[in-house]
């Protein structure tokens, strides 16, 4: 029917106003802030009157990043159950020493994630609280001999004795969370001490070198050890001749690249003067396959079946819905560019009708340098200038789209998210 | 898990925006009250997204929504505008108001149930299962409803338009 054809490309036609993508962003906006909220009122609540409090009190004076996704082609299935806050610090100066202490919690926003971290926030708090403590009186039991020995006071007050309490997260990302608890005592190095907490965020559990590395992981972490020490060696460095290897006790935590860092204390595997010592196992020995690609191919993929991305990438990983019944799409490892960006395709029937590249995923802040550079790669690539939509809002996230030759870009960038989108255009941008 | 279906709607909502936006617009014709039907869908979808129990419901349920929200915005404006018309059939005259095809006044001699499919059938180019879905009726209903509808529309579209 001739007339129903043509009403069908006016609708097509159907100018898009800007303000869409802006009103949609708001209300998604909102949405997450209130699931928030109700997620940690619910995690309150579990927790016990006076534990809340401090909570609420700390948690007030936070600077808290929470990132969330943006994006005009789609959203990954993204998991952020966890973060870490400071739950409680002091800082106290008495004539004999100062302590500073810095004890982190972890707020659990997901229901699974919940009652692990209650019970280790317990732990954490104990194990800090418990330090410092036994290191005050260390302190004291040292004043005290010093002075008995024929120190004197000013000599005393000299000393500048420092105890320190304090964390670093290690490596943050959607599916592990690494976590270092230290506590130094400036006067007495044999006393330093560093608990290492590992999550799984994916089921909130603690995560074993073994979920890690494989069922072969002690092999692979020895042998891995031992060619690091042959090397270190050559160089100078000395170790125990009787180096047994690792065992299930053996301490690591996650390096920002993802590789578990296997943690010896000082006296643990060589003579206390070469220190502490720690060895980078990489989890990928066998090469990732990197595929690179230019903008040109990224556009290309747009109308490919599965399969046919899976044979140009390298197969990716598939992307299916948490519960497994529902296949959105694959997820590829690809270097456009020259960066090393997650790749995923949205299928509509077996076809791809939209590509996401995610270039920085909350690993680090976006660059302005870099921002301008893709934006001028993509311009060229479409032949046209962006149009900015709507104002930059209080996240600082600038949303900018191409649309020329039936083919529609966008570009998203937040703090440290940077993402950029493409689609088959319909219908005509004014 | 419900995170799952909370991430798929997201996912659905950005994806599908210009299309929920053009068929908003295909009732409403006016650009205000289209964007209004969308944003009011999408707060309300957000807000009531417990109630799905698949994920594969998701995007025929939200539809549902976006219809449901333009049909009432259609019966406010009829109301206001102190017309006692009958399921939203008013041609609204606005500045700016841009005609659809000619198809458009023909398709208003249609109910509202088989204008609804005939444009999620052929607009959104939406499966007759998923149309089914999102009218909540049976399929061989909605196959008789979309027949009978193109039948009507040969009968009263002059044959030169054809």
């Amino acid at each position: 029917m001739n007339a129903l054809e043509k009403a069908k490309k006016i609708y097509d036609e159907t100018v898009i106003p800007e303000e869409l993508s802006e009103r949609i962003m708001r209300e998604i906006e909102k949405s997450i802030k209130h699931r928030k909220r109700l997620a940690l009122m619910k995690a309150l609540r579990r927790m016990s009157a006076a534990a809340a409090a401090v909570m609420i009190l700390f948690t007030a004076s936070l600077n808290m990043s929470m990132t969330f996704a943006q994006a005009a082609g789609r959203i990954p299935v993204i998991g952020m159950v966890a973060r870490v806050l400071t739950f409680r610090s002091y800082e106290t100066e008495t004539k004999d020493m100062s302590i500073s202490v810095e004890i982190p919690g972890i707020e659990a926003i997901s229901e699974d994630f919940g009652t692990e971290a209650e019970k280790v926030n317990q732990e954490i708090l104990d194990i800090c609280e418990g330090y410092a403590k036994e290191a005050v009186k260390r302190a004291e039991e040292y004043k005290k001999a010093f002075l008995a020995t024929g120190g004197t006071k000013e000599e005393w007050e000299a000393h500048d004795i420092q105890i320190r309490v304090w964390y670093e997260v290690k490596y943050q990302s959607e599916e592990y969370l690494s976590l270092a608890v230290m506590g130094s005592e400036n006067w007495n190095s044999a006393h330093n001490e560093v608990r290492y907490y590992n999550f799984d965020l994916q089921d909130g559990s603690r995560i074993t070198l073994e979920e890690i590395l494989g069922s072969d992981y002690k092999e692979k972490a020895d042998t891995e050890i031992r060619k690091q020490m042959e090397e270190n060696m050559k160089a100078g460095a000395v170790y125990f001749e009787d180096f047994g290897g690792i065992n299930s006790d053996t301490e690591f935590y996650i390096s920002p690249d993802g590789d578990p860092v296997i943690v010896f204390e000082p006296y643990e595997i060589a003579p206390g003067s070469e220190g502490g010592q720690e060895f980078v196992i990489s989890k990928d020995k066998e090469g990732k396959n990197v595929y690179t690609a230019d903008l040109g191919e990224i556009t290309a993929l747009l109308g490919m079946s599965d399969d046919e991305t899976a044979g140009l990438l390298g197969g990716g990983e598939e992307n299916w819905t948490e519960d497994g019944s529902f296949y959105i799409g694959r997820i590829y490892n690809v270097e456009i560019c020259g960066e090393d960006c997650r790749l995923f395709t949205s299928l509509s029937k077996d076809t791809v009708d939209a590509v996401s590249i995610w270039i920085v995923n909350g690993e680090r802040e976006v660059t302005d340098s870099e921002a301008a550079k893709w934006e001028e790669l993509i311009s060229d690539l479409m032949g046209s200038s962006p149009v900015t939509h709507g104002e930059i809002s209080e996240g600082g996230s600038k949303n900018i789209s191409w649309r020329s030759g039936g083919l529609a870009a966008s570009m998203h960038r937040m703090k440290d998210i940077l993402t950029v989108s493409f689609q088959p255009a319909r219908g005509e941008m004014k | 898990m419900k995170q799952g279906i909370y991430d798929i709607l997201v996912d659905l909502i950005l994806t599908g925006q210009d299309s929920f936006y053009r068929l908003a617009y295909s009732y409403l014709d006016n650009r205000e009250d289209a964007l209004d039907a969308v944003q009011n869908a999408v707060s309300r979808a957000l807000g009531h997204y417990a109630e799905l129990r698949s994920e594969k419901a998701v995007k025929s349920w939200f539809y549902r929504i976006l219809i449901n929200e333009c049909l009432m915005l259609l019966k406010e404006r009829a109301r206001s505008a102190g017309n006692v018309d009958d399921m939203g059939e008013v041609p609204y005259e606005e500045k700016g108001f841009e005609p659809s095809a000619d198809l458009g006044n023909y398709l208003d001699c249609l109910d509202t149930e088989t204008k609804t499919i005939i444009k999620l059938r052929f607009f959104e180019e939406l499966s007759l299962t998923e149309t089914a879905e999102i009218m909540d009726m049976n399929l061989n209903t909605v196959k008789a409803k979309l027949y009978r509808g193109l039948k009507q529309l040969k009968a009263i579209i002059p044959e030169d338009e054809l």
